[in-house]
C-alpha cells in the first residue's frame, strides 16, 4: 500500500523540507519502518527504545488518532493520509 | 391527592379572589390539568401555545421551585402546599452608542441585540498576553466581551513587540498586564479587564479561574498547559486551547466531559525537543491567526453559534497555507477526565525533560 | 404622586451601586400605599443587562409580605448604563404585575444616581411623580 505522510515542521529537517511523503506498508508500524528507510532519523522522533509510539506524538490515519484503532498495528490502504502531529506549546 | 394551592395577587382575579383554592393531582401537571378545569383563566395563564408550562411562571412544592425537583412530574402528596408565582423580570436594552459601536454583528441574524447582550455579560479569561493572547484579546474586547481576566506576570521585552499586539514600543519594561488593560480601555470602555499580574500555579489556578465563564489558554509552555487543562476540566469551564512552533499552529477546543488535554497529548516531549521561540524562532502571524481562531471559538461559545472545535484538533500550515483537521475524543484512560480518574485536584506540574508530569499517576 | 421616605430611595441606589455593573433587584411592600420594607432579591440572571428575581427569594418576599398584610407596592431594578426608563424588555415582562410601581435606579452618571417610578399597564408607560419624605408623616425632603 501506498500512503501519503504528513511531516510536521519540527521533522521536516529529516525529510529535505518536504511537507508529504510517500510510504509503502500494509499497516502504521510498516509505514514508519518505509519512512525510516526513506529519511533516517524520523523513527526514532516517532518511536521510544520498545518501539511504542511516543506519548507526545499523535499519529492519525485519515484524521483519527490511531491510539483508538489498532496502534502501530493499524491497517493501511491505498491512498491513506497519515498524519504526524507532535504537541506545540509555543505561544 | 388534595393539596393546597397558594394563589398570588396577580393572580386572584381569575379564582373569584381566592388566596388559597385546593386542587388535585398525583403530579404538578395533573394539578395543573385540574386547575384548568375548575379556572379556566389561571389555566392559560399557566400554559403557553405548545401546552408548557410558560417560562416565567414558578411553581413550587412545599416552598421548592419545581425545576429543582422533577419538574412537571414532581409528584404530590395529600396536604403539600403548591404556590403558583410569575418571575419578576426585565433588563436594560443596550444604549444608542453601543447599538451602533456592535451595529455589525448585531445585524447578523443569528447575533441580534439578544447575542451582543451575551457577549457583553460573558466573563472569558485569558492566560497570557503574549502572542496568541495579544490578538485573542484585542478581538474579544472589540466584539463586546464584557469582563476579560488577564493572567501575564512577565514584563514586556522589545523582542515581544514582533507579534504581541496588545503592546506597545514605550511599554518596554512595563507589566505585560498593564499595557493588556490600558490597550483594551482605548479599543473598548465596555470592557472590564481583571489583570491577574501572577504566574498560573496549583495555589491560584482554581480560585482564578472560577470566576470566569471560560478560558482561552494563550500560554507557552507544556508546564502550564497541563495545569491550565487540569484546572478547567476540575472547574467545569470550557478550556480552548491554542499553540504554535514556527510555521504552524494547533487550536482546539475541550468541553469538559468530552476529552482534555491529556486525552489528546498524554505527556509532553522532552524539553529538547520543544524549543521555545527564543530558541528557533516564530514567525510574528502564527500566533495572531491562532490567537483570532482561539477567539473565535471563545464567541462561538458565549453566542451558541456554529460547530465547535471540541472534538477536532485544527492544524494550520502557513508555508502551504493550509489548515487540517484531525479527531480528538476523550480517552476513557485519561487520568483526568477518563473512566477511572486518578487527578482529582491540582498537583505539582514542573517536568523533568524525559518523565511524565511528576506527581502523577501514569495512565 | 407616590410618597417615599428618602431612605428607601438611598437603599435602592446603595443596592444598585453594590450589585454594579450587574443589575439589582428587589420588592417594595406595603400598604395603603406606604412602604413599609424594601426587600433585596437575587438577580437570578447574574446580567449587566437582564434580571430576574430569584424564584426562591421571590416565594419568602410574597409569604412575609402576605403575613403581614402587605401587598407589592413596588418592584425596583437598577440600569447600569442607560436612563431610569423602562426599556422594551422591562415593558413587556411587566405583564403579569401591573399593580406595583416600577422604580427604576439608574447609574449613567455614577456620581449623580437617578431614580424613577413609572406604571407599566397594558405596554404602557406612565411615570408616576415621586414625592421624597424623610420620614412617612412628614414633609418633603428638599430637591439637592
Amino acid at each position: 500500500m501506498t500512503v501519503t505522510v504528513r511531516i510536521p515542521t519540527a521533522l521536516r529537517k529529516l525529510t529535505a523540507d518536504q511537507d508529504r511523503v510517500p510510504a509503502d506498508g500494509g499497516s502504521l508500524s510498516e509505514c514508519i519502518d518505509s519512512l525510516e528507510a526513506s529519511y533516517l532519523g524520523l523513527k526514532e522522533r516517532l518511536c521510544d527504545e520498545a518501539g511504542e509510539i511516543r506519548r507526545f506524538v499523535n499519529i492519525y490515519v485519515n484524521g483519527e488518532d490511531v491510539r483508538f484503532l489498532q496502534g502501530l498495528a493499524s491497517p493501511l490502504k491505498d491512498g491513506d493520509e497519515v498524519s504526524i502531529v507532535p504537541a506545540v506549546a509555543g505561544g | 391527592m388534595t393539596v393546597t394551592v397558594y394563589i398570588p395577587a396577580p393572580f386572584r382575579r381569575l379564582t373569584g379572589n381566592c388566596t388559597y383554592v385546593e386542587g388535585h393531582g398525583q403530579t404538578v401537571a395533573e394539578l395543573l390539568d385540574e386547575l384548568k378545569t375548575r379556572y379556566p383563566a389561571l389555566g392559560d395563564m399557566l400554559q403557553n401555545e405548545a401546552g408548557e408550562l410558560p417560562t416565567h411562571i414558578h411553581i413550587y412544592v412545599n416552598n421548592q421551585e419545581i425545576h429543582s425537583l422533577q419538574g412537571k412530574a414532581t409528584p404530590l402528596n395529600d396536604g403539600d402546599e403548591v404556590a403558583v408565582i410569575p418571575a419578576i423580570a426585565g433588563g436594560q436594552d443596550l444604549t444608542p452608542e453601543q447599538t451602533l459601536r456592535y451595529s455589525r454583528q448585531i445585524m447578523i441574524p443569528q447575533v441580534g441585540s439578544a447575542g451582543q447582550r451575551k457577549l457583553l455579560d460573558a466573563k472569558v479569561l485569558i492566560v497570557g498576553a503574549g502572542g496568541l493572547g495579544s490578538p485573542a484579546a484585542v478581538y474579544l474586547a472589540a466584539a463586546g466581551v464584557g469582563t476579560l481576566g488577564i493572567v501575564d506576570s512577565d514584563e514586556l521585552e522589545l523582542s515581544n513587540l514582533q507579534r504581541q499586539i496588545l503592546h506597545h514600543t514605550a511599554d518596554v519594561g512595563r507589566p505585560k498586564v498593564d499595557s493588556a488593560q490600558e490597550t483594551i480601555a482605548r479599543y473598548n470602555p465596555d470592557v472590564r479587564v481583571i489583570p491577574h499580574r501572577v504566574r498560573l500555579t496549583s495555589a491560584n489556578a482554581m480560585e482564578i479561574i472560577a470566576q470566569y465563564d471560560m478560558v482561552v489558554g494563550a500560554v507557552d509552555n507544556f508546564v502550564t498547559r497541563y495545569l491550565l487543562n487540569d484546572a478547567c476540566y476540575l472547574a467545569g469551564k470550557p478550556y480552548i486551547d491554542g499553540g504554535v512552533f514556527l510555521f504552524e499552529g494547533q487550536a482546539t477546543v475541550f468541553i469538559p466531559g468530552r476529552g482534555c488535554y491529556r486525552c489528546l497529548f498524554p505527556a509532553p516531549p522532552p524539553a529538547e525537543l520543544a524549543p521555545s521561540p527564543s530558541q528557533v524562532g516564530l514567525l510574528g502571524v502564527l500566533p495572531g491567526v491562532i490567537g483570532v481562531i482561539e477567539a473565535v471559538e471563545a464567541l462561538k461559545l458565549i453566542l451558541g453559534l456554529g460547530e465547535s472545535l471540541a472534538g477536532r484538533l485544527l492544524i494550520f500550515d502557513a508555508l502551504a497555507m493550509e489548515f487540517r483537521q484531525v479527531s480528538t475524543r476523550r480517552d476513557p484512560h485519561c487520568p483526568l477526565c477518563g473512566d477511572a480518574p486518578t487527578i482529582h485536584e491540582l498537583g505539582d506540574y514542573e517536568a523533568s525533560p524525559s518523565s511524565p508530569l511528576a506527581g502523577h499517576h501514569e495512565a | 404622586m407616590f410618597t417615599i421616605e428618602k431612605h428607601y430611595i438611598d437603599e435602592m441606589i446603595a443596592h444598585a451601586r453594590q450589585e454594579a455593573p450587574l443589575e439589582c433587584c428587589g420588592v417594595l411592600g406595603g400598604r395603603d400605599g406606604r412602604v413599609l420594607k424594601l426587600y433585596q432579591a437575587t438577580n437570578a440572571e447574574h446580567s449587566r443587562y437582564c434580571y430576574n428575581i430569584h424564584s426562591q427569594d421571590l416565594l419568602r418576599i410574597n409569604r412575609e409580605c402576605e403575613e403581614n398584610g402587605w401587598q407589592f407596592l413596588g418592584i425596583y431594578h437598577s440600569h447600569t448604563d442607560s436612563k431610569a426608563y423602562p426599556s422594551p424588555t422591562d415593558v413587556h415582562l411587566a405583564a403579569p404585575w401591573p399593580e406595583p410601581l416600577y422604580f427604576i435606579v439608574s447609574l449613567r452618571d455614577a456620581d449623580n444616581p437617578e431614580v424613577r417610578a413609572f406604571r407599566i399597564r397594558d405596554g404602557e408607560v406612565t411615570e408616576e411623580e415621586l414625592e421624597i419624605v424623610w420620614h412617612a408623616e412628614g414633609p418633603p425632603v428638599p430637591p439637592p
